[in-house]
C-alpha cells in the first residue's frame, strides 16, 4: 500500500477517478495473461498524456516507489504482474490514433491504441498493420512495442520491431526522450531497437510510430490434414526450402482441433487425423494462384490426406478463428493450462515434437500443440488441474524441460511472449554469466535504481534464491 | 634490446605477439593515416579466432591503447575523425562459414568473411543475404554490419537490422558475448544486436553474425521509368499507392546508370523491381507501362540476367566514388529535394549521382571528389535543405579534409536527450573509451 500522501499526490497529477488504490479495485491488476503467478499493485494509475507519465515516473523516484507500465494485460509471461507489489502505470487511456499518413506510410498511436483497430482504422484506404498477435483484437501497440510481439503473419511481414520506426519514451528516470527515425536508418547507436522488447524495464513508450502497408491484392489460404505429425513438418521445411516465403504457415496438432472444435469456430477436423496444416500465401493477383498450387503440391507430396484451398472469405475468417481462439479453447477441455512459446530451427520440427509427446507421458499431463510451423515458434499447451495439489508444479516443471530442449537444438526459450518472470531462470540456461551481464549493463544504463519492472527480462545476479522465495509466496495473493 | 630503448609500437607489436603469433602482427604506418589522419603508425594484429580478438582487447584494455577494428578497410572514410589509434584489429582471418543450415535459412560466418565471398555460398543453395549496398567486392560481413549500409533491395527486404539476429562480440575488457539467437524469431533478453548495426565498431568486436536470409529470387524484372523529376515523382506516388510489390523503387539520374536510354529527353530515371515471380512481374510490367502512359514517362523492361547486370553496373559505376551522403526525409518529399540537391551540385560544378530507395525514404548522393572545398560548401547547401524538412544527412564516406569540417552525422532528429542515452551505451560497454573514440555521432 501506498502512503495517502502518495496517493493524493497521483491524484493531483492524474486526477481523482484516474487512480484506484483499494484493494478489491486493483485486484484486476495482480497478474496479466500469465496466471500462474499473482502479486496486488499498491496502486493502479491511469494517466492520460505524456506529461503525466512522466510527472508520475518522476514522483515514483522521488519516493523510491517500484512501477511498471501495462497495457491491456494480455501478456502471456507475466511482465506486467507486479511481483515487488508495484504502482502499475495504466496505459489504457492513452488511447488514441493521433496521425496517419497515408502517402509517407506510417501512423502515430498512443500505447493503449488497439492493434486491430489501427487495422480497422487504416482499412478504407487499403493499408493494415501487419504485425498480428493472437490476442490482436484487444492488445495494445504499446503493450506489443514493449514484448516485440510476433503473430502468425511475421513469417513474411516480420515482428513489431520490424514495424516501429520511431517513439517517444518516457526513461524510468522520467525524462521524456524522442528516439528513431520515422524514415531511414538510426542517426548513432539504434536505441529504439532495443527498447523494442525491453518488456517495459527500459521506460514507457507514450507515442509510436509505425510503418503502415498496402493490403496485399490477393490472398489464397491453404488447409491440409495429415494423419501423421512427421508428414505435416516435412511440409513445412519443403514449402521453405522451395523457395516460397508464406505469410503464415500454422500448425495445429490433435488435442487442439477437439478443443476449437468444441469452441464457436467449428471447422469440423476429421478426428483421426494427427496434424492440420493453415498455409497462406499473398501478393499479387497474377502469381498467388500459382503459389498456391504449389503448396498443394507439396502437401500432396507429403502423404497429406486430404488438402484444398479456401472457397471464400468466410471460409478464410473461420479457419483463422479457429487458429486464433486455440489458447482459450483449450479452456474447453482443460481447467487450467501454461503455454510455452520455445522457438527451434524449422528442421528440428519432428525431433522435437516427438520429445513432448515423451515429456507429456513421463509428467502424465496432456500437452496441446499450436504454432507458428513457418518460423519454428512452438506454443506447447500444457493441461493441467490446479485443483489438484502438485499438477501445477508438474506443468510449470514440463514447460521448463521444452524451453531446454529448445535450446538444446539450438533455439530460443521465447520467440514472442517475452521472458518476463516466467521464463526468468531459463535465461541463464540459454545465455552465459557473461552474456547475460552484457544484458544487465544496459539496463542500468536506463534503469540504475532498478525501480521499473525489476526482476523480469533478466536475472539480476544473485538473486535466483529469492525469486524461488517470490514464487513460493506468491500464491499467498492467489484468488 | 632494453625496454626503453623501444618505440612504443614496437613495444605493443611484442605484447599482441603473444595474442596472435608473430605472423600476425605488423607496424602499419599507411593504415594509420587512413583511420585517423594520425603520423603515428598502428599495429595491425590478425587474430585467428575470437579468443584471440578478446584476448587483444584485454590486452589494450590494461594498457590503455586506442583499437579500431578493420575488416577490409574499404569504408574507412565514414565517421568523425577518430582519436589516434593504437591497435587495429583486423578481421581477415576470421572468414570462416561457423554454421549453415539452408532448410532453415539461416547462416553464422565470421565477420572478416567477405560479403561477396558469402553471397556465391548461399546462392549456391538459392539463398542470399537480402541486401545490395554499393561495395569494394573485398568488403567484410562485420564491415558492412558495423557500417549499417543498405541499397536499393531494401524497399523490400529491409535492412541488416531486420536481418542480424545474432553476434558474437568482443567487448573492449575482453568479454566475449552472444546476442541474440540462431533462429529467426527471438525476444529471450534484450535485443543487443541492434546496437551494433551501423555502430562503426565503437562498442565491441563483431567476430560472428547469424543472419536471415531470403530465397534467391526466381525471376526477376525490371522497369526504367524516364521523364522529369515531376514525371517520376508522379510515378512515385501512384506505385506507392498501388498493390504492386517493388522489389526497387530507385530514383535515379539517367547518366549514372550506364543504361542507353535517350539522355537529351529523359533526366530523371525511376528503376521499379519485380522478384515475385514471373506471372507478378508481368503483372507489374503492365501495371507501370499503364502508370506511364497516364504521365507520359518512357519506359524500358530488362529482365532476368540484364536485371543482375544492370544493378552490377550500378554499383561498379558508384563503388570508387570520394563522397557518399546518405539523406533521410519523407517519401513524398525525396523527388524535389533530388531536385534541389542536383541543382546546388551544378551550382558548386560537383558531378554528383543520385540514388534515393522511394519508398524507404532513403536515398544517396554519390560524387567524385575534385574540390574539396566545393564538396564542404555542397555539403552545407544540403545540410540547410535537409535541416527544412526536418530530415537526416549523414556523410557515409568524405575525404579527411572534409570530415574535419563537417560532423558525419547530421540529424534534427536526434537530440541531447538521445545522444546522451548513446553515450551512456558507449560508456556502459567501453568505459575506458578505447574503441574508435571520437568518430562517432555526439562525440562517442
Amino acid at each position: 500500500m501506498l502512503a495517502e500522501r502518495i496517493i493524493a499526490a497521483l491524484r493531483e497529477i492524474v486526477s481523482q477517478k484516474n487512480v484506484l488504490s483499494e484493494p478489491n479495485q486493483v485486484k484486476a491488476y495482480d497478474c496479466d495473461a500469465y496466471v500462474a503467478e499473482k502479486s496486488l499493485p499498491s496502486a493502479v494509475v491511469f494517466p492520460e498524456s505524456t506529461d503525466q507519465v512522466a510527472r508520475i515516473v518522476k514522483l515514483c523516484n522521488a519516493e523510491s516507489i517500484p512501477f511498471l507500465p501495462r497495457g491491456a494485460g494480455t501478456g502471456l509471461s507475466g511482465g506486467a504482474t507486479p511481483r515487488n507489489g508495484e504502482l502499475v502505470i495504466s496505459l489504457a487511456r492513452m488511447d488514441k490514433l493521433l496521425a496517419v499518413d497515408f502517402d509517407n506510410q506510417r501512423a502515430v498511436v498512443q500505447p493503449g491504441f488497439v492493434n486491430l483497430v489501427l487495422t480497422k482504422e487504416i482499412a478504407r484506404r487499403g493499408f493494415y498493420y501487419a504485425p498480428d498477435p493472437s490476442s490482436q483484437s484487444v492488445c495494445t501497440i504499446g503493450g506489443n512495442l514493449a514484448e516485440n510481439a510476433g503473430g502468425s503473419h511475421c513469417l513474411k511481414y516480420g515482428v513489431t520491431t520490424n514495424h516501429v520506426v520511431a517513439a517517444k519514451v518516457v526513461l524510468a528516470s522520467g525524462e521524456v526522450v524522442d528516439f528513431g527515425n520515422p524514415f531511414g536508418d538510426p542517426v548513432g547507436y539504434d536505441v529504439l531497437g532495443v527498447i523494442v522488447g525491453s518488456e517495459g524495464t527500459l521506460g514507457i513508450a507514450t507515442e509510436i510510430t509505425v510503418k503502415i502497408l498496402k493490403r496485399p491484392e490477393a490472398v489464397k489460404t491453404v488447409l491440409a490434414y495429415f494423419d501423421h505429425v512427421d508428414d505435416a513438418s516435412r511440409t513445412v521445411s519443403d514449402i521453405i526450402s522451395s523457395g516460397i516465403i508464406p505469410a503464415a504457415v500454422e500448425m495445429m496438432d490433435k488435442l487442439v482441433m477437439q478443443a476449437v472444435d468444441k469452441s464457436r469456430y467449428h471447422v469440423g477436423y476429421p478426428v483421426d487425423i494427427e496434424a492440420a496444416l493453415l498455409v497462406e500465401v499473398d501478393g499479387l493477383s497474377a502469381g498467388v494462384e500459382d503459389t498456391a498450387r504449389r503448396v498443394v503440391g507439396i502437401c500432396e507430396k507429403n502423404q497429406v490426406r486430404t488438402v484444398r484451398t479456401v472457397k471464400d472469405d468466410a471460409e478464410r475468417a473461420l479457419w483463422w478463428s479457429s487458429r486464433k481462439m486455440a489458447f482459450p479453447a483449450i479452456g474447453r477441455i482443460s481447467p487450467d493450462y501454461l503455454v510455452q512459446d520455445g522457438v527451434i530451427p524449422r528442421t528440428k520440427l519432428t525431433e522435437v515434437l516427438r520429445r513432448i509427446a515423451q515429456l507429456s507421458g513421463e509428467y502424465g499431463l496432456r500437452v496441446a500443440n499450436v504454432f507458428h510451423a513457418g518460423d519454428g515458434n512452438l506454443h506447447p499447451l500444457i493441461c493441467y488441474d490446479a485443483r489438484i495439489s502438485g499438477q501445477r508444479e508438474q506443468a510449470m516443471k514440463i514447460g521448463e524441460r521444452i524451453l531446454e530442449l529448445c535450446v538444446d537444438v539450438g533455439g530460443s526459450i521465447t520467440g514472442e511472449h517475452g521472458v518476463g518472470m516466467e521464463k526468468i531462470e531459463q535465461m541463464a540456461y540459454m545465455f552465459s554469466a557473461t552474456d547475460l551481464e552484457a544484458q544487465r549493463r544496459l539496463r542500468e544504463v536506463f534503469n540504475p535504481r532498478d525501480l521499473c519492472n525489476s526482476g523480469k527480462l533478466i536475472p539480476h545476479p544473485a538473486r535466483c534464491a529469492e525469486f524461488r522465495d517470490t514464487q513460493t509466496t506468491a500464491p499467498q495473493n492467489l484468488g | 634490446m632494453e625496454e626503453s630503448f623501444q618505440i612504443p609500437e614496437q613495444r605493443i607489436q611484442d605484447a599482441l605477439m603473444t595474442c596472435a603469433g608473430s605472423d600476425y602482427v605488423r607496424v602499419d604506418s599507411q593504415l594509420a593515416a587512413r583511420i585517423s589522419g594520425q603520423r603515428e603508425p598502428v599495429v595491425s594484429v590478425f587474430p585467428g579466432a575470437a579468443d584471440e580478438v578478446a584476448a587483444v582487447l584485454r590486452l589494450a584494455s590494461q594498457n590503455g591503447w586506442k583499437v579500431a577494428p578493420v575488416g577490409a578497410g574499404t569504408q574507412l572514410g565514414f565517421g568523425n575523425i577518430a582519436q589516434p589509434i593504437a591497435v587495429a584489429v583486423r578481421t581477415e582471418r576470421l572468414c570462416q562459414v561457423v554454421d549453415y543450415s539452408p532448410a532453415d535459412m539461416v547462416v553464422t560466418v565470421q565477420s572478416g568473411m567477405r560479403f561477396a565471398d558469402l553471397q556465391r555460398l548461399l546462392a549456391s543453395h538459392g539463398q542470399m543475404l537480402g541486401i545490395d549496398p554499393v561495395c569494394s567486392p573485398t568488403a567484410t560481413v562485420g564491415g558492412l554490419v558495423a557500417t549499417g549500409v543498405s541499397g536499393p533491395a531494401r524497399v523490400l527486404y529491409g535492412t541488416l537490422r531486420d536481418m542480424l539476429i545474432g553476434t558474437r562480440i568482443a567487448f573492449a575488457d575482453g568479454d566475449l558475448v552472444r546476442t541474440g539467437a540462431k533462429v529467426v524469431k527471438n525476444v529471450a533478453g534484450y535485443d543487443l544486436s541492434k546496437l551494433f548495426v551501423g555502430s562503426l565498431g565503437t562498442l565491441g568486436i563483431l567476430t560472428e553474425c547469424t543472419f536471415k536470409l531470403k530465397p534467391l529470387p526466381l525471376y526477376r524484372e525490371l522497369c526504367l521509368l524516364g521523364g522529369s523529376i515531376t514525371q517520376v515523382d508522379a510515378l512515385r506516388k501512384r506505385v506507392m499507392d498501388s498493390n504492386l510489390i517493388p522489389s526497387s523503387l530507385e530514383l535515379l539520374a539517367t547518366e549514372q546508370a550506364g543504361h542507353a536510354a535517350d539522355h537529351s529527353s529523359t533526366q530523371w530515371m525511376l528503376a521499379v523491381g519485380s522478384d515475385e515471380g514471373e506471372q507478378a512481374a508481368a503483372f507489374q510490367t503492365r501495371s507501370l507501362q499503364q502508370m506511364a502512359s497516364v504521365v507520359g514517362a518512357s519506359l524500358t523492361v530488362l529482365r532476368q540476367e540484364e536485371v543482375v547486370q544492370f544493378w552490377e553496373r550500378y554499383r561498379k559505376t558508384l563503388e570508387p566514388s570520394g563522397l557518399v551522403l546518405r539523406i533521410q526525409a519523407p517519401p513524398t518529399q525525396l523527388a524535389s529535394l533530388a531536385e534541389d540537391i542536383a541543382a546546388f551540385a551544378a551550382a558548386h560544378e560537383v558531378r554528383a549521382f543520385h540514388s534515393f530507395s522511394l519508398s524507404s525514404g532513403t536515398g544517396r548522393i554519390f560524387a567524385k571528389v575534385t574540390d574539396v572545398a566545393a564538396i564542404i560548401d555542397l555539403i552545407s547547401a544540403v545540410r540547410q535543405r535537409c535541416g527544412e524538412l526536418a530530415g537526416v544527412s549523414v556523410i557515409e564516406r568524405a575525404p579527411l579534409e572534409v570530415r574535419r569540417h563537417h560532423d558525419c552525422f547530421h540529424s534534427s532528429r536526434v537530440g541531447e536527450g538521445e545522444l546522451a542515452v548513446m553515450r551512456s551505451i558507449k560508456q556502459a560497454f567501453d568505459p575506458r573509451n578505447l574503441l574508435t573514440p571520437s568518430k562517432y555521432a555526439g562525440g562517442i
